[in-house]
């Protein structure tokens, strides 16, 4: 791992680099257009379980199972410093009930707040990018429609200028091109099923794929396990590698797993895995979870063994 | 616990690929039930020897760790019983009561796998 100096010095690069190239605030007619859009609250529940429950809004691990549901303040611990997740029930004040579906568009596709503030990148919005407008805005409604709690957002415990907002938009210039996903040619519908649930919804690889210096995904390492998973915790390979990955998994074992918590071998999951399986995959309806094992077999297998540094 | 682990896979086996073994899972459950009985025990001796990845919580909070293990049991007995019942929807209800009892002790008392003694 590099010292905190080093990477303080590549971040720095990039956002003079952002200063120099400028980026302008468009204003986003698309983005307009959602607000017409009819919300589903019952889809939308559907959408919130595939992200897995949005489990990082919650503070289990700091206030146990009756955490207030997705009032934030838990901690994520990443190599750039301890970030805490924001309040996104539908409080007025410190939640995002005062928000309109462009607003929670904008935060899901481009990371950035109604005021156009960055968002932190441990908000996995290069995932969510993906999404469709009626999942958006499904899923917008559905968390509005649970309960409100106030709840201030906590500040990260980050050195500079990794604290700094603005510092973002040089991150997202060399880490961040919206997904976007083509037709799937020769591929069944369950295969593109699967495609959209594990690289945008269910946002697999924001744990699951090794970080670039800058802190970006590293593309040609996908899925493949990292030793800088999130809290701290080893995320596996979960490319096909038959060794070091889940290739010895059969479908049914990565449906099972995904259900249950439980491994081929009987172990069960600890970390956030748990508990995004708790409050979110164990809940999908079977066949996002075959879609999900169907694409999951399919994508290129990486011989990588994660281990403790 | 490498007993308990044996049979939660054979459930799991039985289960997840809708194998046709009549009684499978409520035996295997049963056995995991009466497993029980050896945790305490079986670290009460990992502790003196010191080959364990159990945390320091295990001493320090050693009736929560029986408590989890009742809890444990009894979850173990519901799917038998779920299980000798024929439903479906009430076995995979107690399944996931059971995986959750896993939990119930490696979350409080087991160290993550990243630190376990195997690897140092």
């Amino acid at each position: 791992m590099l010292p905190v100096r080093t990477r303080s010095f590549l971040l720095g690069v990039l956002v003079f680099i952002a200063l120099l190239v400028g980026h302008g605030a468009q204003a986003n007619e698309a983005a307009r257009a959602l607000d017409a859009i009819a919300a589903d609250v019952e889809r939308g529940a559907r959408v919130f379980r595939s992200t897995g429950g949005c489990t990082c809004h919650t503070n289990y691990p700091g206030e146990g199972p009756n955490a207030p549901e997705l009032a934030g303040g838990r901690a994520m611990e990443t190599p750039f410093g301890v970030f805490y997740s924001t309040n996104i029930t539908p409080d007025r004040e410190t939640g995002i009930g005062e928000w309109s579906n462009a607003d929670f568009a904008r935060a899901m596709r481009e990371g950035l707040s109604p005021e156009g503030q960055h968002y932190f990148p441990t908000f996995p919005y290069p995932s969510f990018s993906g999404l469709t407008d009626q999942d958006i805005i499904d899923l917008f409604a559905y968390i509005q429609s649970r309960p409100a709690d106030r709840r201030e957002n906590r500040a990260p415990e980050a050195p500079l200028p990794f604290s700094w907002r603005g510092s973002v938009a040089g991150w997202k210039l060399v880490n961040f091109t919206p997904k976007v996903f083509d037709d799937a040619p020769g591929r069944s519908e369950a295969w593109a099923r699967g495609r959209y649930l594990v690289e945008a919804a269910a946002h697999c690889g924001e744990c699951h794929t090794p970080r670039t210096l800058s802190g970006g995904l590293d593309g040609s390492m996908a899925l493949a396990g990292s030793v800088e998973g999130p809290e701290g915790q080893l995320a596996p390979n979960i490319t096909p590698h038959e060794e070091t990955g889940i290739g010895d998994w059969s479908k049914a074992d990565l449906v099972w797993y995904l259900q249950m918590g439980l491994k081929p071998d009987g172990d069960d999951t600890q970390g956030l895995m748990s508990e995004v399986i708790e409050h979110g995959y164990a809940e999908l309806p079977a066949s996002d979870l075959e879609a999900m094992a169907e694409y999951l077999a399919t994508v290129p297998s990486i011989e990588n063994r994660v281990k403790a540094p | 616990m490498s007993a308990i682990g044996t049979n939660m896979g054979a459930i799991g086996d039985i289960l997840k690929n809708q194998l046709d073994v009549p009684g499978g899972v409520a035996n295997h459950a049963n056995q995991m039930a009466d497993a029980a009985a050896l945790i305490a025990p079986a670290f009460k001796k990992q502790l003196a020897e010191g080959a364990t990845d159990a945390k320091v919580e295990i001493w320090s909070d050693w009736t929560g760790f029986e408590k989890a293990i009742e809890d444990y049991e009894s979850a173990a007995r519901a799917l038998a019983a779920a299980a000798a019942s024929g439903d479906a929807g009430a076995t995979g209800k107690a399944m996931r009561g059971l995986g959750k009892s896993c939990g119930g002790c490696h979350k409080p008392y087991r160290k993550p796998k990243e630190d376990s003694y195997k690897n140092q």
